[in-house]
């Protein structure tokens, strides 16, 4: 019997995390389909979903999904303890096990005018996680040249595929020889499981996950000595403050940001100091179901260095 | 039959001491930890099978059937599992135990903690009445006893 494909483990993984109805239904897909669905979509009230990069298909329309449905799915993602996991779901995620990123609306509880959780629960979304290992290695051989790693932010609109390669980068630097330290404040990028790394994160890499970057940032200057400093969505001030700092102690930068482009990027007040402390762009945009990579000089008047797609 | 009332007695003294071990240690894990519930339990576990009893039992009971039935059936798991091992308890307590079902895993840190405090308050007052219980059986079994062992002698004279 031949091994399943690695996006197949990845399905299986993320099937086991749903409610056992809906489990039934996921594990009903087509094996070829299994390897490109994005995600699994419960909304309260209406046909459970899987995402594909064309579009979401219903497998059984008649099938609706239940309130009742949305809590199982985050009893089972917290492994029935709430408690573990509130602060991120006052956010509205929780990462699972295997770093498969679960999104979830409701109402919100708030208290003293600030998020203290959500309620009645009516859609989820549960990102299956992709690790592609390789995608990045046309862009670190265009890059990194022995010890010399520019700063590097990587921008895309969600779900283009930032997180995965952000991911191989941190590999192939890491496994280069180089330490890389990690800020994986939703355990994405390394999905430890009980210290465990659940992905391919190189031999020389440290993670501390689930802290605030700016924190985690300082913890990994003062205690890791690391060369490279790599986290993933840079989107508040304190989190470029965090980079400017580590920058100021001689660390390399790897980062992403969410933007359809760097005209979207520059007009964002906490993106603009970003053009002084990163040395390159790597955009990702999608068409017809693939993915382009693009290199540029990190500058948001027009690039003073070679463009280079692949 | 003096002996095994008292040693029933004893044994769920003993129950309700480890109990209470248990729900502070399961507490602590919850709250400064922030551990999940099989976590939890496991440290419980760990520190009630030291006494070797009848809480001890009921943990493991619960820690194995997490790991073969999964989370999403805590409650029915942790309600099976007290009728199981610490179906000798008096409903009261059984039923005060049995609270925690519902508690445990599905709320915050603090409220669970809140909830915690809440039940060791009441399994403490069981515990006042079984050991006073205990001490007013054991004196009367010891006053019997030597009655009978009086009367004993003065038939055999």
């Amino acid at each position: 019997m031949r091994a399943a494909s690695p996006d197949k483990e990845r399905y299986e993984s993320a099937v086991r995390l749903l409610p056992a109805r809906l489990r039934s239904i996921a594990q009903s897909l087509d094996g070829g389909l299994k390897g490109r669905a994005e995600e699994f979509r419960l909304r309260a009230g209406r046909p459970f979903s899987i995402a594909f990069p064309q579009g979401e298909v219903a497998p059984m329309p008649s099938d609706e999904v239940t309130p009742e449905d949305i809590s199982e799915l985050l009893r089972i993602v917290s492994k029935g303890s709430i408690h573990t996991v509130a602060e991120s779901l006052k956010w509205g995620f929780v990462t699972a096990e295997g770093g498969h990123r679960v999104g979830v609306c409701g109402s919100a509880i708030v208290k003293n005018g600030e998020i203290a959780g959500l309620r009645n629960m009516s859609s989820a979304s549960l990102r299956i996680a992709k690790e592609l290992k390789g995608i990045g290695n046309g862009i670190y051989k265009m890059l990194v040249s022995g010890k010399k790693i520019p700063n590097i932010l990587i921008v895309s609109p969600p779900g283009g595929g930032k997180t995965t390669l952000l991911r191989d980068f941190i590999r192939l630097i890491s496994d280069g020889g180089m330490r890389v330290a990690v800020a994986d404040e939703r355990n994405e990028l390394a999905a430890l499981n009980e210290g465990i790394p659940g992905f391919d994160i190189g031999m020389h890499t440290d993670v501390i996950e689930g802290c605030g970057k700016p924190d985690a940032v300082m913890m990994l200057l003062r205690a890791m000595n690391p060369q490279v400093i790599a986290m993933d969505e840079i989107t508040t001030p304190e989190d470029m403050e965090a980079m400017e700092r580590a920058a100021n102690c001689g660390v390399s930068l790897l980062a992403t940001a969410h933007a359809y482009g760097m005209e979207d990027l520059k007009r964002r007040v906490y993106y603009r100091a970003a053009e002084k402390l990163f040395d390159k762009a790597v955009l990702i945009e999608q068409s017809e179901g693939k993915r382009r990579y693009t290199v540029r000089d990190f500058a948001y008047e027009s690039p003073r260095g070679d463009v280079n797609a692949c | 039959m003096g002996i095994k009332a008292s040693m029933r007695l004893r044994e769920h003294v003993g129950v309700l001491n480890d109990l209470l071990s248990a729900l502070e240690t399961i507490e602590s894990e919850i709250c400064c930890r922030l551990s999940p519930i099989p976590v939890a339990l496991k440290s419980a576990m760990q520190v009630a099978e030291d006494g070797g009893g009848k809480c001890g039992a009921f943990l493991k009971r619960c820690v194995d059937e997490l790991n073969r039935r999964g989370p999403q059936d805590f409650r029915h798991i942790w309600r099976d599992s007290v009728e199981a091992e610490l179906g000798f308890m008096p409903e009261a307590e059984k039923t005060v135990i049995n609270e925690l079902a519902a508690t445990l895993g599905n709320y915050g840190a603090d409220e669970q903690a809140a909830s915690i405090g809440y039940i060791r308050r009441r399994l403490e007052t069981f515990l006042r009445s079984a050991e006073q219980e205990k001490d007013r059986s054991c004196r009367i079994y010891t006053t019997l006893g030597v009655t009978m062992g009086i009367a004993v002698v003065i038939v055999l004279i």
